[in-house]
């Protein structure tokens, strides 16, 4: 019964006309990987990337290749009973950048619950880049799934147009929000006056200084993240830092040795449980606190990125890439617009 | 003749549309949560010689705030708590190409300090607040003739900024009258 709504809602997402005709991506998809052991929904595998890309190509006019189209997945698939053969790892991407006749690639996993609930986690890799973007989302099965689809496929579409954007939630009103942003001073003021007469609350968090330590460079360092329920972030591979050691190798080269290991554990693989920590931290000094807002200006100050993350939960609740306006005034209240409106397509 | 005449317009709208913008940056702007009574305890931060800092503080205590001796220009330095020590054992070399995990190491790195930076500034503010009993911290940063002078106000109970306010200074203004300007802002007096 479940795969027969599962294929109904299939069909309609088949049937929605094209919103859009001016999109020309070709967007290739990977299997979804069913993470649990239940076989009953494995027929997900192929239905989610099929309706995510039905979706796609009939409301934005992209191209779209399914799993069975990608030669590096064919080449690897000697078992096609083998899951782990199906799914693509972040230490593929490399390989697959040279074999794939397409502009992204999305693949990703499920997971299935006992609620009729299914969460699916979807990767973004834009080929060729170094960068992956990774989002999970919730939703019912059966004629839920036709919901789901639907917002994994804004998502998808935003974050795949210039804007490069994405949206959990809104952020609540009235709600204490502190920023971390290259401009400082009078510009500064400019921007939580923005925040200020919008109803919002402002941590002095960064504006407790005279002036910002954050420069032009150094706040293109937060552009990447990596939060509870999505990341935005580099192709990250163990086997990209080979620490070689043998017989060879003395006491104090395998001690160094260790040491990095340690130290790339910490910051490039597990990174999400040091974020957890220190925002914990800062949330325990404020309570109050609801959202850091980090605010990355170009050199002229008239384009500007975001990322928003709930301080309690480590959640990245949206993001977007050049907000332009003609002062630090527009652009931030250009950004408290991203920050108050839900999820649609961003024309 | 005529090819003149439109030059002469591109200017004039060029120029005016420069001057719109720079007299958009240099808009005053004012926001106050709520006023500071001038019996309140405060700490000013301002950056400037000592006797210009005398006739900062000495208009506030004019007025009634007690001024509390915070003595500095800024409270902290970043390069203190930035220990770049954890980069050493992370250098490469892979003939210029860069290695994405190794990119991602370097700026979380960078970014676990900024965040343990704010933490340890904030710890400083409530020291501040309940060590040497200041309520509002003001910072100050006044400018010349044609440039924007600033004032900013933390309350430091509930750890919020209360006021803000942007200031075009004026030819006649000196240090003492942007002053009085903000405190007249700051108290709603």
């Amino acid at each position: 019964m479940k795969r027969f709504f599962s294929l109904t809602a299939l069909i309609l997402i088949l049937c929605i006309p094209a919103l859009r005709l001016d999109a020309a991506d070709k967007l290739a998809f990977g299997y979804f990987i069913n993470t649990t052991g239940d076989e009953e929904y494995d027929y997900l595998e192929e239905v989610f990337p099929k309706s995510i890309a039905s979706a796609m190509r009939n409301r934005y006019k992209v191209r779209t290749m399914s799993p069975n189209k990608l030669q590096f997945l064919v080449d690897k698939n000697t078992n096609a009973l083998n899951k782990a053969e199906r799914m693509i790892y972040e230490d593929d991407l490399a390989v697959l950048s040279e074999s794939i006749p397409a502009d992204i690639l999305i693949y990703g996993t499920f997971t299935p619950d006992d609620n009729n609930r299914v969460k699916v986690r979807i990767s973004v890799y834009k080929i060729g880049s170094d960068t992956v973007f990774t989002f999970e989302d919730t939703g019912e099965l059966e004629m839920g799934i036709f919901r789901l689809v639907d917002k994994i496929a804004t998502q998808l579409k935003n974050y795949i147009d210039k804007h490069t954007a994405y949206k959990l939630d809104v952020i609540k009103k009235k709600s204490k929000v502190a920023i971390l942003s290259n401009i400082e001073g009078d510009e500064l003021n400019r921007c939580y006056y923005a925040f200020m007469t919008s109803g919002y609350r402002v941590s002095p968090i960064h504006g407790n200084d005279l002036y910002s330590y954050l420069d032009d460079d150094s706040i293109e360092r937060f552009m990447k993240i990596e939060a509870a329920n999505a990341s935005l972030d580099y192709v990250t591979a163990k086997s990209q830092v080979e620490l070689l050691h043998g017989t060879w190798s003395g006491v104090k080269y395998y001690r160094d040795i260790i040491s990095a290991r340690a130290t790339y554990n910490r910051f490039a693989f597990n990174f999400k449980k040091s974020m957890d920590e220190v925002l914990a931290s800062i949330s325990r000094q404020d309570s109050e606190l609801d959202y850091i807002i980090i605010i990355g200006f170009n050199d002229d100050h008239d384009t500007a990125w975001y990322r928003c993350v709930d301080i309690r939960n480590n959640r990245l609740m949206s993001f977007q890439y050049g907000i332009e306006g003609d002062s630090v005034d527009e652009v931030t209240k250009k950004i408290i617009t991203d920050l108050t409106s839900p999820l649609a397509v961003i024309e | 003749m005529l090819l003149n005449n439109y030059k002469k317009s591109a200017i004039l709208i060029l120029a005016f549309s420069i001057a719109l913008v720079s007299c958009s940056a240099k808009k005053g702007v004012l926001h106050s949560k709520a006023r500071i009574p001038a019996s309140s305890k405060i700490g000013i931060i301002i950056d400037s010689p000592n006797n210009l800092k005398n006739v900062v503080l000495v208009a506030f205590m004019k007025k009634g705030y007690q001024v509390k001796a915070v003595n500095a220009s800024d409270l902290y330095t970043f390069k203190d708590v930035y220990d770049i020590t954890d980069l050493k054992k992370l250098s490469y070399d892979i003939s210029g190409d860069t290695v994405p995990t190794v990119e991602k190491t370097y700026e979380n790195m960078y970014k676990l300090h900024v965040y343990n930076f704010e933490l340890s500034k904030v710890s400083f503010l409530k020291q501040i607040r309940d060590e040497w009993d200041v309520e509002y911290l003001v910072l100050l940063d006044l400018k010349d003739w044609e440039k924007v002078s600033w004032a900013r106000v933390i309350n430091l109970s509930t750890f919020e900024i209360d006021f803000i306010e942007n200031y075009p200074t004026g030819y006649t203004d000196n240090i003492e009258t942007i002053t009085n300007h903000f405190i007249t802002g700051i108290s709603g007096k």
